[in-house]
């Protein structure tokens, strides 16, 4: 079980998480569950799934429902058992709450509609950036396909949305998809840059549909191909998630995002102090007068306390570091980049010196081998 | 809940692989 929080309105729910076989026929070089590794294989029927889930649904042991799977024979099989889950979920059952599943490379149409017409979120796996890496990577899957899969589930979830605009009543047991569809990245298990990987992501996110990106860490699993690759530091999993953050709240472009001479996300450095360094000529800015826009762009300063500042400076005056800690400005980053009424706080130099630390001379020293990858399924 | 034993072996290896340290995006990782 797993708590999770659905879009950004700060509701928690917790899920039931489950694969509903890890029999697969695909032989991706860095999954635990491919063809050739050796492990004990097993499915639950879609009655099963539905029976146990429902019976921890009612003991108050989850609120929502997590389904993925491993890709037994032909992918449109297991895609009907996953659309059996779901009918017999919201159909038979009833079921209003929320249903999260991935949907399965080379679906049919029709499956990736009706799976799209129950579920509150569709996700889809697209693992790397581009084509070339993830056919070294898993030769059965093919990026132009779950590209295509990607678009056709898009279209149905933008319909939902521009429908709800329109004022159409919400069906929860027809949600169509309208928790926004979601997608995943294995980090680190190719050559792909943070650049390529963050410029699919931009283009993805440039129409409406998707809620968000995973970024899933590279980890060499025992009796795969990769098991001797060297483990991708979770920093530069979490220096992903928090750049696609700023992309998708915080206004950022492409174009604001920093990256080192491999066209990686630098590890010691957040990227939002990154961004600032380099954009000298916009700071400090001054709490009393700066744009919701401009305070964004201030390290220390979220969208919530952005908004917090703009309100309450309307009808009161903002005096000292005080002032803004109460509003939720974290003082220690955001100090350097501000002024109150033209008087600087801090010197940014403290935020320079940040440089001087390389990024994660420790990462690679030890090579640890794993069973399993907590993140495979996002 | 009464499940068989079989059910339950079959339901913790697939629960098992299916954990996760997070669902959502992790939350306040930028400010």
């Amino acid at each position: 079980m797993r708590d999770v929080r659905l879009g950004a309105s700060n509701v928690h729910t917790s899920l039931l998480r489950v694969l509903m076989t890890n029999a697969c026929s695909f032989n991706c070089h860095y999954c635990p569950m491919r063809r050739d590794r050796e492990m004990p294989r097993t499915l639950l029927k879609p009655g099963e799934l539905v029976r146990v889930f429902l019976a921890a649904h009612r003991r108050g042991w989850c609120e929502g429902l997590f389904i993925t799977t491993g890709i037994p024979g032909r992918p449109a099989n297991v895609m009907d058992d996953l659309i059996q889950v779901l009918e017999l979920l919201r159909l038979k059952h009833g079921f209003r709450g929320y249903i999260h599943v991935k949907a399965v490379p080379g679906a049919e149409q029709a499956q990736l509609e009706r799976l799209t017409q129950l579920a509150s979120r569709v996700s889809l796996n697209l693992e790397t950036p581009c084509g070339q890496t993830l056919a070294q990577i898993a030769p059965e899957k093919s990026l132009d396909v779950s590209l295509a899969s990607l678009e056709h589930i898009r279209s149905r979830v933008r319909r939902e949305w521009e429908e709800a605009a329109d004022g159409k009543p919400r069906d929860a047991l027809r949600p169509n998809g309208a928790s926004g569809m979601t997608m995943q990245f294995v980090v680190g298990a190719t050559p792909d840059s943070d650049r390529a990987i963050l410029g699919r992501v931009t283009e993805l996110y440039a129409r409406p549909g998707i809620h968000h990106t995973h970024f899933s860490a590279f980890r060499p699993i025992r009796d795969t191909p990769l098991e001797a690759a060297p483990e991708t530091p979770v920093g530069r999993e979490r220096r992903l998630y928090q750049t696609d953050y700023l992309l998708r709240r915080y206004g950022f472009a492409p174009g604001d995002v920093v990256f080192d001479a491999e066209g990686n996300l630098p590890l010691g450095l957040d990227p939002k102090v990154a961004a600032a360094l380099t954009r000298p000529e916009r700071f400090p800015v001054d709490v009393r007068t700066a744009s919701r826009e401009e305070l964004l762009r201030v390290p220390g300063i979220g969208p919530a306390t952005a908004r917090r500042i703009v309100t309450e400076r309307a009808g009161t005056v903002l005096r000292d570091l005080r002032d803004l800690r109460r509003l939720g400005v974290v003082t220690t980053r955001a100090a350097g980049f501000l002024t109150i009424g033209g008087r600087r706080c801090a010197d940014v130099r403290w935020a320079e010196q940040m440089l001087f630390w390389g990024p994660d001379d420790d990462v690679g020293r030890y090579h640890a081998v794993y069973e399993v990858s907590p993140g495979t399924f996002r | 809940m009464r499940v068989s034993t079989d059910l339950q072996t079959r339901l913790k290896l697939l629960v098992d692989l299916a954990v996760d340290d997070h669902d959502g995006p992790p939350q306040r990782l930028s400010t």
